[in-house]
């Protein structure tokens, strides 16, 4: 074989390889990676998990520096629904889980069972109640803790559009109210603005 | 005997050329496969003709018997799901709208790489728009997920549907994305030309069939009232009214004057507030008619062709549709024989399909356009040269070169008539919070009439109606928790002889084989 031959051999070899490579990259479809769950996410303008993220976080921190929770007394608290004000599917729950667990891991709330949750609690201890159980083992009725605080709010939206920017404003407001004595011991406004230019 | 005037060398070559084009367009119509010649009316006014005289399993036969390849495509998909719930095999649709769902899930990650993509298009604009790969219209892209949701309710899996009701709204919020995506970029790119093709242009085009009232007012082609008002009533029933709220909203800001969709945003707080253990929130779903088939309809157009600073006029086909009905007559539906129920007018298919045939007009034109380029440099050529030949006696081979051209074109040049057409035309709503137990129920419409008893047991339950050209198709309501209606009903009260004359007579049965399977028999 002459030098030159080999030289295209070569040559064409490593286009080969190269074809297929870029073939195999372009091939490949979509890919898929764990990323950072409370890394800024920005896809569309509808609300999104940074948002949730945010509102939740900065409500929290807030509620902390209530004098009814920072005073230590370890108030028992039940979450209400947080109404939905806006036209977008917006789960409020997932607000209010966040903030619950956020809460509860500071050590100075309790949450007692609120009225989604009711219903499974009755079950449950009915269930209990049944000739199946050991009854000196089972939870007994009438015992349950009611709670002294209740956490309601609401979050509303502002859409405005032009056909180059659209304007979307989301305000949750919370409060915590005494169930005794009716009186709002703190409440919050957190805003989020965010702008989409075509 | 008159002598048969030798062809000249000009004709032959006009003969040879024209065939040439004729046997070129041909031969693309069969490597497109049948899809160019297949005329998609034709083979569903037959599926709706079996399925309205109540033969929804020779209806389906007749589908499968078109779909005989084994490449079945999202149209195929859609119209079985919608026929296999007609037949009350709700698994089955399911099944089958869970096929077509696939179909619309490629088109949106396709879509999200490249929203102005153009895989398997090509073809439309060589031979005609039915050899386009058919990716739904935007509204049945999103009923799809709704009859998913439907076909879970009726097996009464309230948690399934919430998850196909989520995926609605999230199907709706791309579907708005990308076209205000496209909107933007058809608007900069019209800002560099001074022309715009619109439908009105097309002398003799029946512009008052797709540019109705009732078509101009809707919101945009792919919003509907009634996958919103369900994503509210399956939210409140499972006890989320903080997603419940923005269905009802939106369902209102489509319907706006609606007062019962009104009256379920402003009774949420109160219901899911304080349940009662003893009713039964029931949602009827009443569904009429056929939405419109688009037609193909041939227009003579003035085709420019700029090498010879002419213009010549080729037949083009384009979609149209039947004249739109007069005013619709919403059902009057009864509980009991006195109670007769509110009722709103949610989703004006008949209006959705018009909306989407005017908002697809321009780019059907455009693509008629670059077809008749081509057809239209033949043509030109041909008629300038028998405009010659005219004091000749060889004009005869010119003759026939037009007419094959001129046939040949015809036969290929078939508008697009694709489109879900198992769908109702109109939808209303009507609800009540009815004691828990057997009731008889009567709806009356101008599409058919029936009568049957539902047996609602649990907190929230869907009744479906469909009522068309007479024949009644009832599906029974599932329960919260996971258990359909577990009694049977009665049907003793339906199907009354007295009433058999006045309207399409149904009885509601239950079948020994499923608790689940019910059906309708005339």
């Amino acid at each position: 074989m002459t030098r030159t031959s080999s030289f295209h051999i070569a040559r064409i070899a490593s286009l080969l390889s190269l074809a297929a490579a870029v073939a195999l990259a372009g091939c490949g479809g979509p890919k898929t990676r764990y990323g950072d769950a409370g890394s800024v996410e920005t896809v569309t303008n509808q609300f999104g998990s940074t948002d949730l993220q945010m509102l939740a976080e900065q409500m929290t921190q807030s509620m902390l520096q209530a004098p009814v929770i920072a005073s230590g007394n370890l108030p028992i608290v039940t979450t209400q629904e947080v109404k939905n004000k806006t036209s977008e599917y917006i789960d409020t729950r997932a607000i209010t889980n966040r903030m619950r667990s956020s809460l509860q891991k500071s050590g100075r709330v309790r949450f007692a069972v609120d009225q989604a949750e009711m219903q499974k609690q009755l079950d449950e201890l009915n269930r209990q109640q049944g000739e199946q159980y050991d009854q000196d083992k089972s939870v007994q009725q009438g015992r349950m803790v009611g709670a002294g605080y209740r956490v309601t709010g609401e979050i509303t939206s502002i859409v405005k559009e032009t056909k180059n920017v659209k304007d979307v404003y989301y305000q949750l407001f919370m409060s915590l109210t005494n169930i005794q004595t009716g009186i709002e011991e703190w409440s919050e406004t957190k805003d989020i603005r965010k702008t989409t230019e075509r | 005997m008159t002598p048969v005037p030798e062809p000249s060398d000009s004709n032959v070559a006009l003969r040879a050329s024209a065939t040439r084009v004729v046997a070129g367009l041909l031969c693309a119509a069969l490597l497109g496969g049948c899809g160019a010649l297949r005329s998609y009316r034709s083979e569903m006014d037959q599926v709706i003709e079996r399925t309205a005289g109540g033969d929804v399993s020779g209806a389906i036969s007749v589908l499968e018997k078109n779909n005989a390849s084994g490449d079945k495509d999202l149209l195929f998909h859609m119209e079985l799901g919608e026929l296999k719930r007609l037949a009350n095999d709700f698994a089955g649709s399911f099944e089958s709208f869970r096929k077509a769902d696939a179909e619309v899930l490629a088109w949106e990650a396709a879509v999200k790489l490249d929203p102005t993509r153009a895989v398997g298009q090509t073809g439309s604009f060589l031979l005609n728009d039915r050899v386009r790969t058919y990716e739904g219209f935007d509204y049945e892209k999103v009923l799809i997920t709704t009859r998913m949701a439907m076909d879970h309710l009726a097996l009464g899996d309230w948690d399934k549907a919430r998850i196909e009701i989520k995926r609605t709204h999230e199907r709706e919020a791309l579907i708005a994305e990308v076209r205000a995506r496209e909107y933007q970029r058809l608007r900069e790119e019209a800002a560099g030309k001074s022309a715009q093709v619109s439908f009105r242009e097309i002398n003799g085009y029946p512009v008052e069939s797709i540019a109705t009232p009732e078509a101009n007012a809707l919101r945009n082609g792919y919003q509907n009232a009634l996958s919103h008002y369900l994503a509210g009533f399956v939210y409140e029933a499972l006890g989320e009214p903080g997603l419940a709220a923005p269905g009802y909203r939106t369902a209102i800001e489509l319907r706006p004057g609606e007062s019962a969709l009104d009256e379920a945003l402003a009774g949420l707080d109160a219901r899911t507030g304080a349940p009662d253990d003893t009713v039964c929130d029931t949602l009827f779903v009443i569904e009429t008619g056929a939405i419109p088939g688009r037609q193909s309809r041939s227009f003579s157009l003035p085709i420019p062709i700029p090498a010879y600073g002419a213009f010549t006029f080729v037949q083009v086909s384009f979609p149209v549709l039947p004249a739109a009905p007069m005013g619709y007559q919403a059902p009057d539906i009864q509980i009991g024989g006195v109670d007769r129920l509110p009722t709103a007018h949610i989703l004006d298919l008949d209006a959705m399909a018009r909306r989407a045939l005017q908002d697809d007009m321009p780019g059907i034109m455009l693509r008629a356009f670059v077809r008749s380029a081509t057809k239209a440099v033949a043509q030109y050529q041909i008629q300038r040269q028998m405009a010659q030949q005219r004091n000749r006696d060889d004009g005869l081979g010119a003759v026939i070169a037009l007419l094959a051209l001129q046939i040949g074109g015809a036969v290929v040049e078939q508008a697009d008539e694709r489109g879900w057409r198992t769908l109702p035309s109109q939808v209303t709503i009507a609800r009540a919070r009815l004691p828990r137990g057997s009731h008889p129920v009567s709806v009356r419409s101008d599409s058919g009439s029936t009568r049957f008893d539902v047996n609602l047991t649990g907190s929230h339950a869907l009744v479906s109606i469909r009522l068309l050209r007479g024949h009644a198709f009832v599906a029974p309501p599932g329960m919260p928790g996971g258990n359909p209606t577990p009694e049977l009903p009665s049907s003793e009260s339906a199907g009354e002889p007295g009433n058999a004359g006045m309207y399409a007579h149904v009885r509601v049965i239950d079948l020994p084989s499923s608790p689940r399977s019910w059906r309708t028999l005339q």
